[in-house]
């Protein structure tokens, strides 16, 4: 069972960093939508490996289904056809290359000399009850207040973009 | 049971992969979609130390992320289909306006 968890880790961590390289490195901005799908489907995947299937849920729902709409949207009314090239060559792209290697360093670094600290026993996200029903249980009753700003940002953001959206 | 180290070692490197992506690509619909990468990687490892912990507070504020996102996302998007009507033109070097 380990073993299986391992390798199913292994192969969406593969296909999220690989999808991730082509969205970032794409040419056509489509290959890098459909790329960004491939990308949040992993990330979904990860997600209900780690016991978390409603925040899977989510994701497929939210990001790899309605966010990436939103996005071949914009490539659809942009009118982005073809080649749009890829921005990477010259110094700046050496330099951003460097950036996130070194961040990637460091973060690797902190990850590694914590890793003492992490390697203790959890217990993970396997209550007796049922997944989503303590999570309801946490959104609604500590996280309560937030949750009601976030739908009157939700609301906001909404007449927001109807009013930048409009033709003149 | 996979390490949590684990989860958080990819978490950086599509973080990385995002940043790089948000440097160097001047389209910006591409430049939003780094951006997005770089959530997610923020919203695994949310998820992961939620794991660590055994503690749903974690799972909550990746939601609370990605109820969020959605609503940035909507805006900026409209945002820029605004400016490319104004402009014509998707490159972030060419938005000069407030250039001095």
């Amino acid at each position: 069972m380990s073993g299986f968890g391992t390798l199913v880790f292994a192969a969406l961590a593969l296909v999220a960093l690989g999808s991730a390289v082509v969205v970032v490195a794409a040419r056509r901005v489509v290959a890098s939508a459909l790329a960004l799908v491939l990308c949040f489907l992993a990330v979904a995947g990860l997600f209900i490996l780690q016991g978390a299937e409603f925040l899977g849920a989510v994701q497929i729902m939210l990001y790899a289904g309605s966010i990436v709409v939103l996005f071949v949207f914009v490539v659809m009314l942009a009118n982005l056809r073809g080649d749009e090239g890829s921005d990477w060559s010259g110094l700046p792209a050496v330099g951003a290359a460097l950036l996130g290697g070194v961040v990637f360093a460091q973060l690797l670094a902190v990850i590694a000399r914590a890793r003492g600290w992490l390697a203790a026993p959890s217990d993970g996200l396997a209550p007796g009850e049922g997944h989503v029903q303590v999570l309801g249980k946490v959104l609604f009753r500590e996280y309560l207040l937030p949750f009601e700003v976030l739908s009157v940002i939700l609301l906001a953001a909404l007449f927001g973009l109807i009013v930048i959206g409009r033709r003149k | 049971m996979v390490p949590v180290s684990w989860y958080l070692a990819l978490g950086a490197a599509l973080f990385a992969i995002g940043l790089a992506g948000v440097l160097v690509r001047r389209n910006v619909v591409v430049m939003l979609m780094s951006v997005e990468l770089m959530v997610n990687a923020v919203n695994l490892n949310l998820v992961a130390f939620s794991n660590l912990h055994a503690h749903y507070s974690g799972l909550v504020i990746a939601l609370f992320v990605i109820g969020v996102e959605a609503a940035e996302l909507g805006v900026a998007l409209a945002v820029i289909l605004a400016w490319h009507r104004h402009s014509g033109s998707l490159d972030a070097d060419a938005a000069t306006l407030l250039k001095g």
